[in-house]
């Protein structure tokens, strides 16, 4: 019987190529579509989960208040990993990291400044239960001076030597030797690392007891049945005990004072797998990705295959008409209703199947491209991940039970002696559950496409948007800090070549990271004090970015005596409420000791966008370097004009005093378009998938449209012997199927409006909602529908009236 | 065989009711051969599709085969139908996607009969209606006469009990339907009890007994050219 059906259901397909085409083309690409969208979300929520005890290990974050501004960190004090595991039951283990630095490494002539250098307790391998490659991982970390490395950094410094015993000098001046090799970090991975330094290398730091000084990512391993809430509950005496009389001490109060002034001081656990996702910390290791795009991706990649399985409804149901017959043959002959569904739900199986085999081949083909527009290689896993196979046939039954029961029910359900005497079925009474689903496909496709339309508008205005300062033309030369003291040498070399313009060197980039600071003005009560962002320049900032001043001067290369003053933006002068603000002073502290020293505020910038506008204007304090500061990055203003001469000579310079290390550099609008990499990410995927799911629609409609065209063969018959034009026809037509898309633009505008209200609620400066993209989108559906009408309609309207009237 | 005692058909639509048969009473026994005329719209049809268990009759009942069949479900008369009656239409209906042999074969399908046996009992049917160097061809490769061939091959193959032909000489022109009725006359003569719609006077002769019908209703009876009223 099974062989019955299976062979009914081939030969239908290959005699109705074109519905078989739209049909099977239509589910594979709604399932590609799918399968793409789940490869990325199920990476997103794979981070860490590769830990064998993942579900153990937990991090320790801080937060609290003091003098009235908020932290939220995920670094914490160095004495806590030890303290927990040794006076918190169901603590079993710790271990701390820390990033600091980016030293020039050598080993022979090969010479690299290295990002992800981080040094570890020896305890790192164990909390983290990794095997090493080579080398044993209880001792690899215990002494002083020693160093795992990942295998992909063995390579490059070592190729195929073995790198056991090798020993790296360091521009710390110290060398490290390799006691350990281990396989690089997986992509996901919530943080990196090139090389493991022994924390005992620098034994001040491992020992430091103050616990109000945040430098390190302390994990724990958790015994399996103590809970999250347990620990946590013994956090407040922990602070009580080692916290307390250390923020007594420096700060002069007590630490009851200190609490009903309203300060607050505390630390969380986050377990290691919700780190990717759910934190969003001051301090992360790497930037997280973001739960919120993660579960928008979710639902798009659901209703994507809910609009591919209403296109296989709605196609199969319209073909019905031409299944009629055999429906009443088969139940003449002696079928069973029961038999019938069984065939049809048969015959969607297999079509089922047969998209998702053709699905997984589209997905093979495009992971490549797919991969390279996510920024992150994924891999189906066909066969190597158990668990896919099993997961993709339950798919195949899923969505052919899905999509085939409704068309099996519906056919099955036809009164032979009707449809034997040949009289097409009766109308539908159903035909508003039909045109239902059409309509809930267009306002899903609408809704998506105005969603992309709002995100490409705001990612553009972000891009176009005058941040107060010019970042073209601007190429950053990193890791300047390697040349050291030379830097002032490099500057002037550079300015030789008359194409050069400016050259600042600083510590912090405009939108990376800046250190926040408290700031005192001298004179005022000290819990005015203010939190500014704040880095160290030379004389050449405000040239070489094009920032306009409000008041006052800047840094002047004639005056030495800059280095103790000050220029702040226009929100920290507010922010300071002190009237005037040049001519005061700003007190922070300085040097090894914290002595506060004062600063005279010279001049007042006019407020620049530093960070992404996903944040607004933060107030800010710009210092002066003294006579031997350098900072990280070296900004340069080149003429738009003979760019690759200009950059040629730029490393020809840097090669002659950075000798051996490598020039590294970005032009400051890539660099600025990093700030919105997710952003943007987000404005691809959900182009490519809105475009998609308008596709999947209007195949949708087109059965519909065959549907209706079908049933109203013999009323167009009649119609055009009655002299009715093929125009008439045509607007008879389309109209019905039209109602069905100006309904569902009418629904989808409030729907994506609010969703997009949401989203734009993530930036701090947001374009204003116009009522022109919801007209483009409502309006491309319209077209879109009509195009896909008319192809149809017209064939109806010149059809020969005299074969329609026949078909009875 | 067959017993009808006033059997009633009404068509019931939003504001009109219908009254397709009328109190008809019918006898058909064993190895008789009986054909059904009256004009359109008489009610010849949906006699048919009662007598072939396709559609219940609104009141009075209906004996088949000494069942009373008239408040049967759909699932009953669909047991009953397989394995007692088989069907010839006027247009055939052969299901397009299935070759001659599938064709044939499909209610032995759902009888539940074994591979081996079905393609033993479609050989030798479409061996004797001459159709058998046609069994791997498609229904639209045959001509009108062949085709009917296979729905009759399709009827016989269960071996039912009574066969009912709903003007199986509609489609086809004189020579295709003289050559249909021979093989009717055939089978009946075999021992196949057969009901037969037509219009034609002329084929109607072939049956023993005729049954007119005319407003739902059993006018006259003609048996072997004499008139009863």
């Amino acid at each position: 019987m099974l062989k019955n059906y299976v062979i009914t259901a081939f030969r239908n397909l290959i005699k109705h190529k074109t519905y078989s085409l739209i049909n099977i083309s239509g589910l594979a690409i709604g399932v590609m579509a799918f399968i793409l969208i789940m490869l990325y979300v199920r990476d997103e929520l794979s981070y860490d989960s590769y830990f064998p005890k993942a579900n153990q290990i937990y991090r320790v974050t801080t937060r609290g208040v003091m003098q009235g501004s908020e932290f939220n960190m995920a670094v914490s004090p160095a004495p806590a990993g030890a303290a927990f595991v040794n006076e918190i039951p169901g603590v079993l283990s710790s271990t701390r990291v820390r990033n600091f630095g980016f030293p020039v490494i050598r080993y022979g002539d090969k010479v690299f400044s290295e990002e992800l250098w981080f040094t570890a307790d020896s305890s790192f391998f164990d909390v983290f239960d990794i095997e090493l490659i080579k080398g044993n991982s209880k001792t690899a970390l215990t002494d002083p001076n020693t160093v795992v490395i990942t295998s992909s950094t063995a390579k490059r410094y070592f190729g195929s030597e073995d790198p056991m015993g090798k020993i790296f000098s360091s521009d710390q001046q110290r060398d490290y030797v390799v006691t350990g090799v281990v396989e690089d970090p997986p992509h996901n991975s919530h943080f990196h690392y090139d090389f493991l330094a022994s924390l005992m290398s620098y034994a001040d730091m491992a020992n430091d007891p103050i616990w109000v000084s945040n430098n390190f990512y302390t994990y724990i391993v958790l015994e399996p049945n103590t809970s999250q809430q347990q620990v946590e509950d013994e956090f407040p005496g922990m602070i009580l005990k080692y916290a307390g009389p250390q923020i007594e001490r420096f700060m002069g109060v007590s630490w009851d004072q200190l609490m009903e002034q309203g300060a607050e001081y505390g630390f969380n656990l986050q377990r290691v797998t919700d780190i990717h996702l759910n934190s969003h910390l001051e301090y992360e290791v790497e930037p997280n990705g973001n739960q919120t795009y993660v579960m928008i991706f979710f639902i798009i990649a659901i209703f994507i295959l809910i609009l591919a399985c209403i296109n296989f409804m709605n196609l199969a149901t319209a073909r019905s008409a031409k299944r009629a017959r055999e429906v009443g043959v088969r139940k003449t002959l002696g079928s069973t209703r029961g038999q019938l569904i069984q065939q049809f739900l048969a015959e969607a199986i297999l079509l089922s199947l047969i998209s998702f085999i053709l699905a997984v081949v589209l997905v093979e083909l495009l992971l490549p491209v797919y991969s390279d527009l996510v920024g992150i290689r994924l891999s189906l896993g066909l066969f190597s991940d158990a668990l896919i196979l099993p997961a993709l046939i339950t798919m195949v039954l899923l969505v052919g039970i899905v999509s085939g029961s409704y068309p099996a029910f519906f056919l099955a359900s036809f009164n032979p002696v009707k449809v034997l005497k040949g009289s097409a079925q009766a109308k539908s009474k159903n035909s508003w559950l039909r045109s239902g689903l059409v309509i809930f496909q267009f306002i899903i496709s609408i809704t998506l496409f105005t969603g992309t339309m709002v995100v490409y508008n705001q990612l553009s205005f972000i891009q176009d948007k005058d941040l107060g300062y010019d970042k073209t033309n601007v190429l950053i030369v990193e890791k300047t800090d390697d040349i050291g003291r030379q830097i002032n040498a490099f500057k002037e070399d550079l300015l030789k070549d008359p194409r050069i313009m400016t050259v600042s060197n600083s510590t912090s980039l405009i939108g990376h990271d800046t250190n926040n600071n408290l700031h005192q003005v001298q004179g005022e009560p000290a819990e005015n004090g203010q939190l500014l962002s704040s880095f160290f320049t030379d004389d050449n900032f405000s040239e070489a970015y094009s920032i306009d001043l409000a008041e006052g001067r800047f840094f002047s290369a004639d005056r030495p005596a800059d280095s103790m003053c000050v220029v702040i933006n226009e929100t920290a002068a507010q922010n300071l409420q002190i009237g005037d603000p040049i001519g005061r002073s700003l007190l922070r502290p300085m040097g090894q000791n914290g002595e506060m020293a004062a600063f005279e505020i010279i001049g007042i910038m006019k407020d620049f966008h530093f960070e992404s506008l996903h944040s607004h204007i933060r107030p800010m304090a710009v210092y002066r370097f003294g006579s031997n500061g350098f900072g990280r990055y070296t900004a340069v203003r080149i003429p738009q004009e003979d760019m690759v001469g200009t950059l040629g000579y730029i490393e020809e310079v840097w090669k002659k005093y950075a000798l051996d290390q490598p020039f590294e550099y970005t032009f400051m609008d890539d660099d600025f378009d990093q700030l919105y990499v997710a952003e943007e990410r987000t404005k691809q995927i959900s182009t490519i998938f809105s475009v998609l799911a308008i596709f999947i629609a209007s195949l949708g409609l087109f059965g519909l449209a065959s549907f209706i065209i079908e049933q109203r063969t013999k009323e167009i018959g009649i119609r055009k012997v009655l002299g009715a034009t093929v125009l008439n026809i045509y607007t008879l037509l389309s109209v019905d199927v039209l109602k069905l898309i100006v309904v569902a633009t009418a629904l989808s505008w409030p729907i994506s409006y609010m969703t997009m209200r949401r989203w734009l609620e993530n930036f701090a400066y947001q374009i204003e909602f116009s009522h022109k993209t919801f007209l483009i989108a409502g309006l491309l559906a319209f077209v879109i529908a009509l195009a896909t009408v008319t192809i149809q309609a017209i064939k109806a309207a010149n059809s020969n009236p005299v074969k329609a009237l026949k078909y009875e | 065989m067959i017993k009808t005692n006033n059997l009633v058909k009404i068509f019931t639509t939003e504001e009109v009711e219908t009254t397709a048969l009328n109190k008809v009473n019918l006898e058909i026994n064993k190895g008789e051969f009986v054909s059904i005329m009256g004009p359109s719209g008489c009610g010849k049809s949906t006699m048919l599709n009662i007598l072939g268990l396709l559609d219940n009759p609104t009141g009075g009942e209906y004996f088949f085969m000494d069942h009373e069949v008239s408040k049967y479900s759909e699932r009953q008369r669909a047991n009953l139908r397989k394995e007692n009656i088989g069907f010839v239409f006027q247009s055939f209906n052969l299901i397009d996607e299935l070759t001659v042999f599938e064709n044939v074969e499909l209610p032995l399908l759902y009888l539940g009969i074994n591979a081996a046996d079905r393609k033993k009992k479609v050989n030798t049917v479409i061996e004797k209606m001459g159709i058998a160097h046609r069994g791997r061809h498609f229904p639209q490769q045959l001509s009108g006469g062949q085709q009917q061939r296979v729905a009759v091959s399709r009827a016989l193959v269960s071996d039912p009990k009574i066969i009912l032909a709903d003007e199986p000489t509609g489609n086809l022109d004189s020579s295709h339907g003289d050559e249909v009725m021979k093989l009717m006359t055939e089978l009946n003569a075999e021992g196949a009890t057969i009901v037969m719609v037509t219009h034609s006077p002329a084929y109607a002769d072939f049956a023993h007994r005729s049954i007119h019908l005319f407003d739902g209703q059993v006018v006259t009876e003609n048996v072997n050219g004499k008139f009863h009223v």
